[in-house]
């Protein structure tokens, strides 16, 4: 027994050493893991709240390098850039290396290092193309800490419009960076009046570009963007009631007068379109009482979703278009309250406040904006729609009121008298960066956000 | 995993084998040594046990001849205080050794009193005396000693503001760099203390590194987003690799962006304990 022994360990002793050779790094590795949990450092966030992104000035092939269009398309990124508030540009003293782009046939010309050096997180250049009427920009932007293409694009405006294809840019960038597109190329649509007469201007996003939309001499309230952009609801004091009317920049859609037929003889006083543009939840007067009904664009498909004597106004869709929240005074004094898309579930919101209006779901649906009266003005708040969270982010001792989300629930839009008059104002959800729209003479109110355009 | 890090990953297995191996020689040189002084080291020489040690009580000389009369000595002796008294009393049988209790004078006794030590218990004069236990002797009491901290405080009353105290001293921690610091000190070869403070000071650095150029914007604010990020340091506090994530926040761009903060402000702080750790990016709260 002790001979066989001995003649056969060497061979098991090799056998296991066979064995034990291919699996060394997985026990090694295993190993690692189980010799406890790994030394661990949290990192919370600190004051740096925005990118900084360097922007190159773009080649335009037949133009000389310092042509005045392409200095001016980069003032147009740069602006729109700043009014994102996430994406900043990159002073342009700090920049280390050449601000001219070299175009994109040259491999390995990024000095990825110096432009770390230099602050930036991103950069941007492109080349321009310009025909008879339209604009075009190849773009490219890239990640300096990984010294790799983040994307690469190519948009188009219209042949002098420098400042749209800026803010298209501009908006490209910020997706890059953030993973939410930016909303320097969206307009807000407002009322005015300006001119003396009431009337539906629109703008872009930075308060540049304002133009009237309308131009009838009917009273107009409560302008709402088609979710595509391409017109505008508002209501509007004709045939002595208010009814709903569009007006349009699409051929396809007709402007004027949109369900007239629709419960005839009522007053309409507000419209607010799902996020589907199919449908609309409408405020209507009924037995003396303003109720809320659901209702398809084309007229069809009527739902009372409201029934109470007190009144139930502004309503606003969530954006999975699920759930509405709206204004009731049915316990007493105007709070928010929520609903189903059928008008079920109903609950209640909001229990401080003495009188809270105006709600505006935000695009990722984690809030509720609305205005809430403190000592004879309105603040701006905001709620979750659980109701746990609720805070205030723009409180003045003028009002602030009708506020409207930007599409990348970024921003809020409102109208302010906090200058006298009434004007139309911007502000990061958070409370920085306010920034003023409007500053002609004349009421701006009731801001609408609309979608981005591309 | 890259090959680059696997690489790394072996060429420290070596040089751990290497210090492994010299260690080993180093101690079976150490041992040999101890056991061939010890072999021939001579023999002591053998210290005779004593049979019997005598003990004799004496009065201590006074010290406080300034508040007790010399010429009273008697006095002294005559009035014990009522404690001691059986310990001046010999025990009766075994004759020779007369033991008298040391005397013990504290200052802050009234003048002239004078408190005896506990005498022995009769016991002792019954039995062979054992070696005799060393007499107390009476010292001036010491203040107690200062630890470091309370030296510097102390100087740092004497000598006013020292302005420049902030630069060398690490500034306090806060509650997220204790618990990172206490989870890394794993190490059983450094004393404690010193291996925390360098961490956490190394944490420390780190941290305010990375918040410098990490962006994270408000809208990332009060999204309960966290992102584990698993990254390799050589000692230079280089990455070796790139970092990996292995704990996702479930938003990519949340995720890309705290990689790309790590990238940016490579190399971190040279590191005592190079290897592998675990970053954990977290979004504002509200």
């Amino acid at each position: 027994m002790s001979l066989r022994r001995r003649t056969t360990g060497p061979w098991w002793g090799l056998i296991c050493l066979l064995l034990f050779v291919p699996v060394g790094p997985v026990i090694g590795q295993s190993l690692e893991n189980e010799q406890g949990p790994l030394p661990t450092l949290e990192i919370t966030p600190g004051a740096v709240k925005a990118f900084r992104t360097a922007v190159l000035r773009f080649q335009m092939p037949g133009s000389p390098v310092d042509a005045p269009e392409l200095d001016l398309l980069r003032e147009e990124i740069e602006g729109s850039l700043t009014f994102s508030s996430v994406v900043l540009p990159l002073e342009r003293e700090a920049y280390l290396a050449s601000e001219q782009s070299a175009g994109f046939e040259e491999k390995g010309r990024l000095d990825c290092a110096v432009w770390k050096q230099s602050g930036a997180d991103a950069l941007v250049e492109g080349v321009l193309e310009r025909d008879a009427d339209r604009l075009g920009a190849e773009l490219r932007v890239w990640d300096i800490a990984r010294c790799r293409l983040f994307k690469t694009d190519r948009l188009t405006a219209e042949r002098q419009d420098w400042a749209q294809l800026g803010r298209l840019i501009a908006d490209e960038v910020v997706e890059a960076l953030t993973g939410t597109r930016g909303v320097a190329a969206s307009e807000i649509a407002f009322l005015s009046d300006r001119t003396g007469k009431r009337e539906l201007y629109v703008s872009a996003a930075d308060g540049r570009d304002q133009r009237p939309a309308t131009r009838n001499d009917a009273l107009k309230l409560a302008p709402e963007w088609l979710p595509d952009g391409r017109a505008i609801l508002y209501v509007a004091y004709a045939d002595r009631q208010p009814g709903f009317f569009l007006t349009s920049r699409s051929p396809d859609i007709p402007p004027g007068a949109i369900l007239r037929d629709l419960m005839k003889g009522l007053p309409k006083y507000r419209g607010r379109f799902d996020p589907t543009g199919q449908e609309l939840a409408i405020v209507t007067s009924v037995d003396g009482a303003a109720e809320i009904f659901r209702v398809e664009r084309k007229g069809g498909g009527l739902h009372r979703l409201t029934h109470h004597p007190a009144i139930d106004v502004s309503p606003s869709w969530s954006p999975d278009g699920r759930e509405i929240v709206f204004v009731s005074d049915r316990s007493g004094s105007p709070q928010l309250y929520l609903m189903d898309r059928d008008g079920g579930n109903l609950r209640r919101l909001t229990y401080t406040g003495a009188y809270n209006a105006s709600p505006a779901w935000s695009p990722d649906g984690r809030w509720i904006v609305y205005e809430t009266r403190v000592r004879g003005q309105f603040d701006l708040w905001l709620i979750d729609p659980s109701g746990r969270v609720n805070f205030p982010i723009v409180q003045h001792a003028r009002s602030d009121e009708a506020p409207t989300w930007s599409p990348d629930g970024r921003k809020i839009a409102f109208s302010s008298r906090r200058r006298g008059r009434y004007d139309l104002y911007v502000i990061d959800w958070n409370g920085d960066h306010l920034q003023r729209l409007t500053s002609r003479s004349g009421a701006n109110i009731q801001p609408d956000w609309g979608p981005r355009m591309r | 995993m890259t090959s680059a890090l696997i690489g790394w990953r072996d060429e420290e297995d070596d040089e751990h084998r290497r210090r492994m191996r010299t260690a080993m020689w180093i101690s079976l040189a150490v041992h040999i040594g101890v056991v061939v002084v010890f072999a021939s080291a001579p023999n002591p020489p053998r210290i005779r046990r004593p049979t019997s040690i005598s003990v004799e009580l004496v009065v201590a000389p006074r010290v406080a001849s300034a508040m007790v009369p010399p010429s009273k000595p008697a006095a002294l002796t005559a009035k014990p205080a009522p404690r001691a008294t059986p310990a001046v009393q010999p025990a009766p049988a075994p004759p020779p050794p007369v033991m008298k209790a040391p005397v013990q004078i504290l200052p802050e006794e009234v003048p002239g009193r004078v408190r005896k030590v506990p005498a022995p218990p009769k016991f002792i004069a019954e039995r062979k005396p054992k070696p005799a236990p060393p007499a107390v002797i009476w010292r001036p009491e010491r203040e107690p000693v200062l630890d470091y901290r309370d030296a510097m405080a102390a100087l740092g009353d004497e000598l006013g503001v020292d302005e420049t105290a902030g630069l060398l001293t690490p500034a306090p921690l806060d509650r997220k760099d204790r618990t990172a610091a206490t989870s890394t000190d794993t190490s059983p070869t450094r004393p404690g203390p010193v291996r925390t403070s360098e961490l956490a000071a190394w944490n420390r650095a780190t941290q305010r590194l990375i918040q410098s150029k990490w962006v994270t914007p408000v809208s990332d604010r009060g999204r309960g987003l966290a992102t584990s990020l698993e990254l390799r340091l050589a000692a230079s506090g280089a990455l070796i690799g790139p970092p990996r994530v292995v704990g996702s926040s479930g938003d990519p761009f949340f995720d890309d962006n705290a990689v790309r903060a790590l990238l940016t402000v490579a190399p971190l702080p040279p590191v005592a304990e190079p290897g592998i750790r675990i970053f954990v990016f977290r979004s504002e709260q509200n």
